[in-house]
C-alpha cells in the first residue's frame, strides 16, 4: 500500500521533470541529414533523413524538400513532398530519397502543418563530399579508404552505419562498391535488407570482408560466392603479393579461407582467400583477410587492390537521354482536335456570310459582331480542348533481364509535351523512383499513399520535359546460343519484334512465344546494325537504344518488345505511346 | 432622324450604310477572316513539330502579320477608292453636297477608324483562339490589335489624300501601292534602332510580349498628317 501510494505522486514528478527539461515542441530543431555520411552523387538518388519534432498542433502536414536544378531560363525547384498526419507530442522520422542536381544552393526543408510553415531548415552540401562514384563501407574502422582519393573518376569513401543504410534500392544507384566489414544483422530491418540485395540483383557490386570469429550476416547467405571456414594465422600471404604485384609487409596474417560455391570464380593462387561471382546483373565478392588490419593497412598495394575491385564503370546497355531522344520524333497530331476546330471555324464563317446578308444591312452587322461577342468564350472553350488533347505522353520502358533472378532492371523514360507550355501531372510506374535529371521547369514529386506524382509547369519556351524513372520489373527470361541454335526461354512473356545482337551484328527473329523456344540460326540471315535499325520490323526497337553499346556487349544480347501492358507513366485523360523494351543477356555455348 | 443618327456625322453615316450593304465589303469580311481561319488552322499543335512559343517567327506572331497587311490594304484600298464601294461618294464628290471640307474629311476619317475596328472584332474569336492555345496573354492580343487598327487608319487617311490629290485611277493606285511599299518594306531599310518603325515588326514585338507605344503613337501622328494633307488638297479643290 505505501509503494502504491508513493507512485502517483512519482508519477507526477516525473511527468513534471520531463515537462519542464523539454524544449517548446516547435522550438526543437529539424534534423536532417543528406546523403551517405554527407557524401553524395550528382544526379544520382540519394537518401535523406529528416527529424521532425514534436509539433505543437494537429492537422494535416507535410515534409517539403526543395532541391535546386538548372533549368533552360535558370534556376528551377524540384520539389518532393511528404504528407502526414501532425499529432502534437509525437516526433516524426522520414526516410526520403532525393536527387540532387545543384550543390550550389542547400537543400531546404520545411515542414508544413495546415499549409503553414512551422519548421525550416537548409542543408549545405560540402563540395568535398560530391563524387563521381561512393565507396560504401560499414566498417568500425573509419579509416584505410582516403586512397581511393588517387584513383581516377572521383571516388569519394563514405563510412555508414547499419541505420544509414536506405530501404530502397534505387537509392544506391550512384554507389559503386558497397564493403561489408562490420555489419550487425540485428540493426537492420527487413527493407533495409531486400534494399542491398536488389540493388544487387540490379547491377550493385559488393565486397564482402569475412573476419575471424564473426560470420557473415545470414541475410546475404544466398549471394555469397564462398562459405568461411577457420581462421588461420599465416606468415604471408604470398598469392596477395603475385596477384597485386607489391611486396606484403612481414606477417603474420589472420586469413579466414573461403570455401567457393558452384559457380563462382577463385584468383587461383593457393592461399589467397577471395572468391567472386555474378549475381542477377551485379557482382558480389569475397575476402578472406582484412584490408583494415594491420598489416594490410599499410600495404602499399591496396592502390591496386581497390583498383581491382571498383574496376570502371561500364557502359550501361540503356541510356535515358538517347532513349528520350528517340521518342521526341514520334510526336503525333490530335485529329479530333483538328476537327472540332476545323468545325468551329467553319461554323463562324457560315455564320458571319449568312448575317452579312440579312436586310436590313445594319441588321447584319449588328448580328455578326453578336455573334463574334458569343464565338469569344466558344474560342476559348475550344482552345482548352485543344490544348488538354494536344498533350502528349510518349514513353518507353527499357527493361535488362538479370540473370537468374525473376526481375529485370527497369528504367522508364518518358516525354511529356506540352505544346506552348502549361500544366503537367502524372503518376510515376508502382515502385520505380524518379529521376529527375533535367528539369525544363520546377517540378514537384508528391507521395499519395502507394502512389507518387509528379506535377509541373512548362515554360512555352520549352514545353518538354523528359521523366527517368528507375524500378525493377518482374521477367523471367533467358537463353544460350550454341552454335547455329538459340535456345530461348521467355516465361509467361511474349516477344515482339526480337533481334539477336552479337559480334556487331544484328539477327532478326520477329515475334517469339512464351516459354522455350529453339530457333536455328542461318549465317545469311544476320545483318549489320544499320540495316537493323532502318529495317521496318526493327526500327521501333532500335530507334531507342544505343545500338553501338549493345554491340560491344561481351555477350549476346536478345532484343524485344514485351507484348502486353506493364507498368508505366500514367497520365490521366492523355494516352500515348508506349512500349516496353527487353534486353536478355544471353550465355553463349560451344 | 433618330438620336444616333444625329451623333453620326453624315458622311460617316453615308459610308458605314453603303459599306455594310455592299457586295464588295462582305466578300473582303469573308476573305480576310477565311485567311485568319486557315492560318489558325494550319498553326493547330504539333505544327510543323513547332510547339515552342517563339517570338521570331512563331506562327502567332504571323497571325499578326497577315491580319496587319490585308486590314491595312483593304482599309486604306477603299480610302483610296482603289476599291469602290457600292453606293460611297468620294471625298471630292462630297464637294459638291453641303458639307465642308473638314466635316468631310472627319467623316471619312472616321469611316477609316471604324471599318478595321469591325473587320479586327469579326476577326476576334479567330484570333482569340489561336492565342489561348498558344496562351500568348490577352494584353499581347490587344496591342496586337492596337497596332493594327492604328497603322491601318495612318495609311487610309494617306490613301484619301491621293484619292483626293490624283484624279487618274491608274496614278491613284500607284500612289497607294507606293505609300504601301514605304511602309512595309522601305522601313525595313532603317537602322536597326528605328526598325521599330516597320508595321510588321510593331506588331511582332507586340505579340512577343513588348508595348508598341512609339509604334502607335508614330502611327498616330502620321495620321493625323494625313487628315491634314487631306483636309488641305480639298480646300484647293474649291470647299469653303
Amino acid at each position: 500500500m505505501r509503494g502504491a501510494r508513493a507512485w502517483p505522486l512519482g508519477h507526477a514528478l516525473v511527468v513534471l521533470v520531463v515537462t519542464l527539461g523539454s524544449p517548446p515542441a516547435e522550438a526543437a530543431a529539424l534534423g536532417v541529414r543528406v546523403g551517405f555520411d554527407g557524401a553524395v552523387v550528382l544526379g544520382m538518388p540519394v537518401p535523406v533523413e529528416i527529424r521532425v519534432p514534436a509539433p505543437d498542433r494537429e492537422g494535416q502536414a507535410q515534409v517539403v524538400l526543395d532541391a535546386s536544378a538548372l533549368g533552360p531560363r535558370g534556376p528551377v525547384t524540384a520539389t518532393t513532398v511528404i504528407p502526414f498526419e501532425a499529432v502534437p507530442g509525437i516526433a516524426r522520422v522520414f526516410r526520403e530519397t532525393v536527387t540532387l542536381l545543384d550543390v550550389r544552393r542547400p537543400l531546404r526543408v520545411r515542414v508544413r502543418v495546415e499549409g503553414r510553415d512551422v519548421q525550416d531548415a537548409a542543408v549545405a552540401v560540402d563540395p568535398a563530399r560530391v563524387g563521381a562514384r561512393l565507396v560504401l563501407a560499414l566498417s568500425a574502422s573509419h579509416r584505410g579508404l582516403s586512397v581511393l582519393r588517387s584513383l581516377p573518376g572521383r571516388i569519394v569513401p563514405a563510412y555508414v552505419h547499419e541505420d544509414a543504410l536506405p530501404r530502397q534500392w534505387q537509392a544506391y544507384e550512384g554507389v559503386g562498391v558497397v564493403i561489408v566489414r562490420d555489419l550487425d544483422p540485428g540493426r537492420l530491418d527487413g527493407a533495409q535488407e531486400e534494399a542491398l540485395l536488389t540493388w544487387v540483383r540490379m547491377g550493385g557490386h559488393l565486397l564482402v570482408v569475412a573476419r575471424p570469429d564473426i560470420p557473415p550476416p545470414a541475410f546475404l547467405d544466398a549471394v555469397l560466392p564462398a562459405r568461411t571456414g577457420e581462421a588461420r594465422t599465416l606468415p604471408r600471404v604470398p598469392g596477395l603479393e603475385a596477384r597485386y604485384g607489391v611486396p606484403l609487409p612481414p606477417g603474420p596474417y589472420v586469413v579466414v579461407p573461403l570455401v567457393p560455391r558452384t559457380g563462382a570464380v577463385t584468383p587461383g593462387l593457393g592461399d589467397l582467400a577471395m572468391a567472386w561471382w555474378s549475381v542477377g546483373l551485379g557482382e558480389v565478392r569475397m575476402i578472406g583477410f582484412d584490408p583494415w588490419e594491420p598489416p594490410l593497412e599499410a600495404w602499399g598495394g591496396r592502390l591496386r587492390f581497390w583498383a581491382e575491385f571498383l574496376g570502371t564503370p561500364g557502359e550501361h546497355l540503356v541510356d535515358a537521354q538517347y532513349a528520350a531522344h528517340g521518342l521526341r520524333t514520334e510526336a503525333a497530331g490530335d485529329s479530333l482536335g483538328q476537327v472540332i476546330v476545323g468545325v468551329a471555324l467553319a461554323a463562324y464563317l457560315t455564320a458571319l456570310a449568312v448575317l452579312r446578308r440579312s436586310r436590313p444591312p445594319w441588321r447584319g452587322v449588328v448580328a455578326a459582331l453578336a455573334v463574334a461577342l458569343v464565338a469569344l468564350p466558344v474560342s476559348l472553350a475550344v482552345a482548352h480542348v485543344v490544348r488538354s488533347r494536344s498533350v502528349t505522353l510518349e514513353q518507353v520502358a527499357l527493361v535488362i533481364q538479370a540473370p537468374r533472378t525473376s526481375g529485370g532492371r527497369t528504367l522508364w523514360v518518358g516525354v511529356v509535351t506540352v505544346p506552348y507550355g502549361g500544366d503537367y501531372r502524372l503518376r510515376v510506374p508502382s515502385g520505380a523512383l524518379l529521376l529527375p535529371r533535367e528539369a525544363a521547369g520546377s517540378l514537384s514529386v508528391e507521395r499519395s499513399g502507394e502512389d507518387t506524382w509528379v506535377a509541373g509547369t512548362l515554360p512555352p519556351e520549352a514545353p518538354r520535359q523528359t521523366l527517368v524513372a528507375l524500378g525493377r520489373l518482374e521477367v523471367a527470361a533467358s537463353g544460350v546460343v550454341t552454335g547455329r541454335w538459340l535456345e530461348v526461354d521467355l516465361g509467361p512473356d511474349r516477344l515482339l519484334r526480337a533481334a539477336l545482337a552479337w559480334h556487331g551484328r544484328v539477327y532478326p527473329l520477329g515475334g517469339l512465344p512464351p516459354g522455350a523456344s529453339r530457333h536455328r540460326l542461318e549465317p545469311d540471315r544476320w545483318v549489320s546494325p544499320e540495316v537493323a535499325a532502318s529495317s521496318p520490323l526493327l526500327a521501333r526497337v532500335f530507334r531507342l537504344l544505343d545500338v553501338g553499346v549493345i554491340m560491344k556487349a561481351t555477350s549476346p544480347i536478345l532484343v524485344g518488345e514485351l507484348a502486353g501492358s506493364r507498368p508505366a507513366f500514367e497520365f490521366p485523360g492523355v494516352s500515348g505511346r508506349r512500349a516496353t523494351i527487353l534486353l536478355v543477356p544471353l550465355s553463349a555455348g560451344g | 432622324m433618330s438620336s444616333g443618327e444625329a451623333v453620326l456625322s453624315p458622311v460617316l453615316r453615308g459610308d458605314l450604310r453603303a459599306r455594310a450593304r455592299s457586295r464588295k465589303v462582305v466578300a473582303i469580311e469573308v476573305f480576310l477572316l477565311s485567311v485568319l481561319a486557315f492560318l489558325v488552322f494550319l498553326g493547330l499543335p504539333p505544327e510543323l513539330s513547332q510547339l515552342e512559343r517563339s517570338r521570331e517567327a512563331g506562327l502567332g506572331a504571323a497571325l499578326a502579320t497577315v491580319q496587319l497587311v490585308l486590314v491595312t490594304y483593304f482599309t486604306s484600298a477603299c480610302a483610296a477608292q482603289e476599291i469602290s464601294v457600292e453606293g460611297e461618294k468620294s471625298a471630292v464628290d462630297l464637294l459638291w453636297a453641303p458639307f465642308s471640307p473638314g466635316a468631310i474629311v472627319v467623316g471619312k476619317s472616321l469611316t477609316s477608324l471604324v471599318t478595321p475596328v469591325y473587320w479586327l472584332l469579326l476577326g476576334l474569336p479567330i484570333v482569340v483562339l489561336a492565342a489561348a492555345i498558344r496562351r500568348e496573354p490577352a494584353s499581347s492580343v490587344l496591342a496586337v490589335l492596337g497596332v493594327t487598327v492604328a497603322v491601318a487608319w495612318a495609311v487610309a487617311q494617306w490613301g484619301l489624300a491621293s484619292s483626293v490629290l490624283v484624279e487618274s485611277e491608274l496614278s491613284r493606285t500607284v500612289l497607294h501601292w507606293a505609300i504601301l511599299l514605304g511602309v512595309f518594306v522601305v522601313t525595313l531599310a532603317l537602322p536597326a534602332s528605328l526598325r521599330w518603325i516597320n508595321p510588321i515588326v510593331a506588331v511582332g514585338a507586340a505579340a512577343g510580349g513588348a508595348a508598341p507605344t512609339g509604334a502607335f503613337v508614330l502611327y498616330g501622328l502620321l495620321g493625323g498628317l494625313g487628315c491634314a494633307a487631306a483636309n488641305s488638297a480639298l480646300r484647293r479643290w474649291g470647299g469653303p
